[in-house]
Formats: C-alpha cells, structure tokens, sequence
C-alpha cells in the first residue's frame, strides 16, 4: 500500500515537473514535425524535382524565347532579369545564381555548379545547345522546314515499386521516440535527485518505509512515466502526423526494453557519479552520441552498409532498425533480439547500481538518499 | 563590476558541467565537423543496359556523363536489385536494333526503368528526349549513311556553335567541411551562451539571492557583469578556435570569420539575459534551451544544407539568426565582405537589437534585482 502511495507521489511530482511536458512531450513533437518536413522531398530512396527558378540574362532574342519556352519539360522556370539587376542582386546578395545567353554561349553564373539546380540547368542546356546549333545548320544547309527545333518523345520511364520505406515521418516517428526514450535517462536522474533538492530525503530515511524500497519504487514510477511519454508520442504523431506504425499496441511493448535500459542507466549513472551534475553531462554526452550512431538524426538506408555497421554500437540502432524491419518488413525477429539485449544489460546496470545503493545506505555519499 | 565578473568566472569554473559546455564543446564540435568530407555535388547515378552496342547508343552513354552524371554498365540481372538498394537512380535500357530503327526514320524507344516517387528522372527523360530529336533533326539535314556519320555530324555542328560555360561568381572556394563545423560552432554558441547568462538563474537556485541584495550593486551593473562574463568565455572560445585551425588541423581562416563568430555570440547573450530575466524557473529553463537551439539549428541550416529543405521551410528559416550567419560564412569563404552585401549584417545586427530591446524591457518590468532574481 505505501508503496502504491509512494508510486502515485512520484507521478504527481513528475507531472508537476516542467521537463515531463517541455523536454520529454513537446521537443519530440516538435522536432518530428521539423524533420519530418524539412526531409519530406527526401525517402532513402528517392528525391524530388525541386521547384528551380532561375534568373536569366538575354537580349530577348528568338533564341532565349525557345530557351525559356521549352524549359518547362524539365522542370526549370527561368525569370528574365535585365543586366543591371543581376548585377544589383549579386551586390545585395539577393541573387546567388544566373544563365546568361550569348551569342557564343549558354553561360551558367554560380558558386555552386554542382548543386541541384546547376545539375537540371546543365542537363537541360546540353540538350537545348545541340536544337540551337542545329537551327543553325538547317539555314546553312537551306532547310528551312527544318529550322525550327522539334520535341519528340523517345524515351518512356517505367517506375518500378520500391520496397517498402519509411516517409519522413515514418523514420523520424521512430526515431524521435527512441531519443526521447533515451532522454528518460535524465528523467530518471532528476527522480533520485530530487529529494536530496527538496531536502526531503532525511525525512524519507526517517520514515518506517525501507530505502531500498524508495530506489526500487523510483525507479519503477521512471519506467512506468517514460512508456506513458511514449504512449502520447506514439498516438500524436499516429492520429495528428498521420504516422504508421503497423501496430501501435505491439510497438510500445517493443519499446519496453528500452525504457528499462535507460532507466537502469540513469540509477546506476547517478549512483557512480554521486552527483546530479556530474551524470547529467556524461548522460547528456551519451544520449547524443548512441542518438547520432544510430541514424536519431539523419535519414539513412535500411540497407546501407556503412550505417549499419554503425548502428551496432549503439542500443538506439538496435532499437531503431529493430523497428523499422517490424512495421515497414513485417519481420520482428530483429526488435525481439535487440529487446532481449537491452533487457540483459539493464539488469545488470541496475543490479550493479542497486549493490552500490546498498553498500552505503544510510550515508551522505549515497546518491539516492 | 569587476569583483562580480570575478565571481561570476569563478563559478562557472568551479562547475565541471559548465567548463565543459562553454570552454570544451565548441572546440570538439567544431573539430568533428571539420572531419565532415562531404560535398555538394549532386550527380545522378545512372546505369545502362545497351543492347544495341552501335555508335549511336553510345553516344546516349556519352551524353549522360557530359550532363555530370555517373554513368556505368550494368548485366541485365542486376537491375533490379541496384534500383531497390539505391545503389543506382535510374537504369536506362536501350533495346537491340535502336540504331537502324532511328536511321529508318522510325522513332525507337529508350526505357528508363526507375523507382516510382524518382522526380528527379524527369530532368534525365527531357534532355534524353531533346538529345534524340536533335539527332533526327540532323538525320533530316544531313542523311548521314549510318549511325558513326550521324554521330559525327552532330559533333561537327557542336564544334562551331553556342556551346555551355559555368562559371564562378566569386574567386573564394566555399570549404563544405568548414561550412558543416561553422553550422555546428553556431550550433553549440548559442547553447553555451544561453547557459553563461543563466546564472542570474542559478542565483537564486543557489541561495545566493540575500548577497546580491545586500551588496551596493545596481541592476544594470549586475547585468552588465553577466554579459561580460559570457563574452569574456566566448573571446576564450574564438580563442582556442585559433588555436585549433592554426596549429592542429588547419584550415584557411580569415578575422572575418572570427569576428561573425563573436558577433554571433553577443547576439545570443543578449537573447539569455532576455530568456534569464523572464523565465522564473530553473527546470523550464533548462527545458526551452535544448528545444529552442536544436529546432532553430535545424532550421537554420546548421545541420544540413539548406536546399534539402522544400520552399516554404527555406523561407521559415529566416527568422532563425543561424540562417543569416551561416549565409555570411558562406560568403566569408567567397571572399566577399558583408559590409559590401549588407543583408546578412543587417539582419544580425537587428536579431542583436530585438534581443537586447526586448532584455530592456523585461528589465523595465521589473521593479528591481531582487524582483528579476
């Protein structure tokens, strides 16, 4: 009974805690939205035709006429711009980039010709140059039924279905939660800390409630809080993103394992370092670092050998392939392995953590008094 | 001021957390993206299975790499499994008897096999589709006998018309590595500097409040010791950043960019003590620093190049000062001078007026220091 008692004061002081909301509900929430968007002309596979409009300087002639008239199969919008304005928006910086048409050439103006829109430009241009020269050739030859540049279409695109891929959302709706369950770390660190900043911790010894039964409590009260977070995330990004996750039940129960590593992480970091500050940094260092190695933060191939390699050195990869191969492969073999890992090695941090709770129980050096 | 400024420097060092976020991680951030080796080329990967095996279908191969993509062969067996890993973009596929059917005047076909969703291909498809009619065109002008006389023909026409140039507008090369570590130096500044001004915070968190009290100390001086406290740690920083790109891995600096840097920094100072003064709670705080310089970083382009984004997220960085200043390290590194292009200057020194007006008038709000503490 007072353990139940304890549980529902650790909840209520968690939900009181602006982090729970801020850090743990509104960050991932907010960056899954800002990468996912800022990633969604970009699958693993795929990139989209971005929307290139480019200045262009001519005389107006008939030649930048059909220059500008038969761009449009290609995706690119040129705007003509008249000398003296590409000349002022390269003083103010407002243009980066311009085609200039000669007579003797196509000219492409910019610091970066082989980015995306100089690549469309060039192909484009290539193509245009050989119509343009052969115009001139059909009057030299005195064909002139044969001047003006023609359009046929020889070539057929045959899309074949890829495999079945994350979007955006879908990578950065694993991602993100899998970060933000790593994050339940500190969660878990600011739980133990917080009766010795609330000076309630003598109280507690005080009390007829065993200490051991305050750590193992705690840090039940973290695991619970933490798949609660997840569940919130999970439905968020499911019913407002529009996110799938084949079985939104399944996939938190996947998740489980990691919330017990964590929370063991965060007990037995707090238990080695002594203080709060201390194991927040080296927390914070490797969150960061098992986020980046695991592929948290940049979208990567399921397949990419380079990525996986990584992704073996950090639980987060484990996590995060594990499911990815569930709900985009149908396979859950890979999750239940990385489970099965993560809940051996949380258990041996957390009975390390609990021996050294127990060997100083009762003194000012044990952190979670 | 001075004892204050001692003060402040002394606990900030005796607080190993701190040290480290201001003094250690912009150096090591900014090393770990000096190792970043990518580049901004952007080139298609394009395979091609030629059945054909005739001048005329090799040409279309020779096309393809002059446009700047990287094209190679591929056995008919692989195709699909290179498209599917993403080892290839498109696969282009030119069947037997292409060349005497284009000789013939008929209008063969060429199938370029990709994903579906692969936009990109539209671009390859239309200057294919350009590229052939060019050449019937020719075939018309010229009635070449076979398809090494056509090809030859249009290598003729190419030599003496209009031809494609690219040229730089700036004579500075823009380095990809020292961009990605400048974005995450941004990154890490604003960070640190957030944490250097919370100290008016930790003031409090520390009991600390009854000696600010006591002491003869107005408010404006006690802010004034904060700020310059965090620029003492930035000037620090800038200064180890010397030593690391002029003595360990070097790279080609310039005071320009040193001198952004720092401005940068004084930007976010202001922003702290701003963010100090309103926020009354050490845990929020600590909650809204890593959720506003991650999403403003991201959004900024200090994580990835900015063309990544679609339209309306590169329109929405710029309300982000990380966009501004990584825009002026670019054209740092191009030589030019921002008090030439006056646009990124001008929209840092504002984000640095906003913040410092808006430190100004949460501190008119209050009545006092101790109010604000």
């Amino acid at each position: 009974m007072r353990s139940l008692q304890f549980l529902k004061k650790e909840g209520l002081h968690s939900l009181a805690a602006p982090e729970t909301v801020l850090l743990m509900l509104l960050f991932p929430l907010l960056i899954t939205w800002v990468l996912g968007t800022a990633f969604s002309g970009i699958s693993a596979r795929t990139i989209d035709l971005p929307e290139a409009r480019m200045p262009f300087v001519s005389d107006g002639g008939m030649a930048a006429q059909l220059y500008q008239g038969n761009s449009g199969h290609s995706g690119i919008t040129f705007e003509p711009v008249s000398r003296e304005e590409a000349d002022s928006g390269l003083m103010d910086g407002s243009l980066k980039q311009y085609v200039e048409l000669t007579d003797k050439a196509l000219i492409l103006h910019s610091d970066d010709p082989q980015g995306m829109e100089a690549m469309m430009v060039r192909m484009y241009s290539n193509a245009f140059i050989q119509q343009a020269n052969l115009t001139g050739l059909a009057l030299k030859e005195g064909r002139l039924d044969l001047a003006a540049p023609q359009f046929f279409e020889y070539t057929r695109i045959e899309g074949m279905d890829g495999r079945a891929e994350p979007s955006s959302f879908g990578y950065y709706g694993v991602t993100m939660l899998t970060m933000i369950l790593m994050y339940g770390s500190l969660q878990m660190l600011s739980m133990l800390s917080q009766e010795k900043a609330a000076r309630t911790s003598l109280r507690l010894k005080a009390s007829p409630y065993a200490m051991g039964k305050v750590f193992l409590v705690k840090t039940l009260a973290s695991c619970f809080i933490l798949m609660v977070q997840a569940a919130i995330i999970v439905l968020f990004n499911h019913f407002v993103y529009g996110i799938e996750y084949r079985n939104i039940g399944l996939v938190l129960m996947m998740v489980v394992p990691l919330a017990v590593f964590v929370t063991s992480l965060g007990v037995l970091s707090y238990q080695v370092f002594r203080t709060e500050n201390a194991a927040s940094v080296f927390l914070n260092i490797l969150t960061i670092a098992l986020v980046f190695l695991g592929g948290g933060y940049m979208m990567v191939s399921l397949d990419d050998s380079t990525f996986a390699a990584l992704t073996q050195f950090s639980p987060i990869g484990w996590v995060n392939q594990g499911l990815f191969q569930y709900i985009y492969r149908g396979s859950s073999a890979p999750i239940l392995w990385a489970g099965a890992k993560l809940l051996g090695l949380g258990l041996v941090m957390y009975l390390l953590a609990f021996w050294l709770f127990k060997k100083e129980e009762g003194s000012d050096r044990v952190a979670a008094d | 001021m001075w004892p204050l400024i001692k003060n402040n420097i002394q606990i900030i060092l005796s607080r190993k957390s701190i040290l480290f976020l201001l003094l250690f991680l912009p150096v090591i951030l900014f090393s770990l993206g000096l190792l970043n080796n990518s580049t901004s080329d952007i080139r298609l990967r394009i395979a091609v299975h030629d059945e054909d095996k005739t001048n005329l279908s090799q040409s279309l191969s020779e096309t393809l790499a002059r446009d700047g993509s990287q094209v190679k062969d591929i056995a008919p067996e692989d195709i699909e499994n290179s498209l599917l890993d993403g080892k290839e973009d498109a696969v282009v596929l030119i069947p037997a008897g292409f060349e005497a059917a284009f000789l013939r005047g008929e209008q063969p076909e060429v199938t370029l096999r990709t994903l579906k969703g692969q936009e990109v291909v539209a671009s390859l498809k239309a200057s294919l589709d350009m590229h052939l009619s060019a050449l019937n065109r020719l075939r018309d002008i010229r009635q070449p006998e076979s398809g090494a006389a056509l090809v030859g023909a249009m290598a003729e026409a190419e030599a003496d018309g209009l031809r494609f140039e690219s040229r730089r507008i700036t004579e500075g090369n823009v380095s990809q590595s020292l961009n990605f570590a400048s974005g995450m130096l941004f990154y890490v500044l604003t960070m640190s500097m957030l944490q250097a001004t919370a100290l008016i915070l930790q003031e409090k968190h520390w009991n600390t409040l009854n000696r600010v009290r006591q002491a003869p100390v107005g408010k404006f001086t006690y802010l004034t010791a904060n700020f310059l406290t965090a620029a003492i740690f930035l000037l620090a920083n800038i200064f180890f950043l010397f030593l690391l790109t002029t003595f360990v891995m070097k790279v080609k600096t310039t005071p320009a960019m040193y001198a952004l840097w720092f401005f940068y920094g004084i930007i976010w100072i202001f922003f702290g003590i701003f963010l100090a003064l309103v926020v009354n709670s050490r845990a929020v705080h600590a909650s809204i620093v890593p959720i506003f310089t991650t999403v403003f970083a991201m959004l900024g382009g200090s994580f990835w190049p900015l063309w990544l984004m679609p339209e309306f997220m590169r329109k929405l960085a710029m309300i982000t000062p990380h966009y501004w200043a990584n825009d002026a390290m670019t054209l740092i590194q191009k030589g030019q001078s921002l008090f030439a292009q006056k646009t990124d200057l001008l929209a840092l020194a504002g984000f640095l007026l906003l913040f410092f007006a808006l430190g100004v008038f949460a501190l008119r709000r209050s009545q006092s220091v101790e109010n604000f503490l």
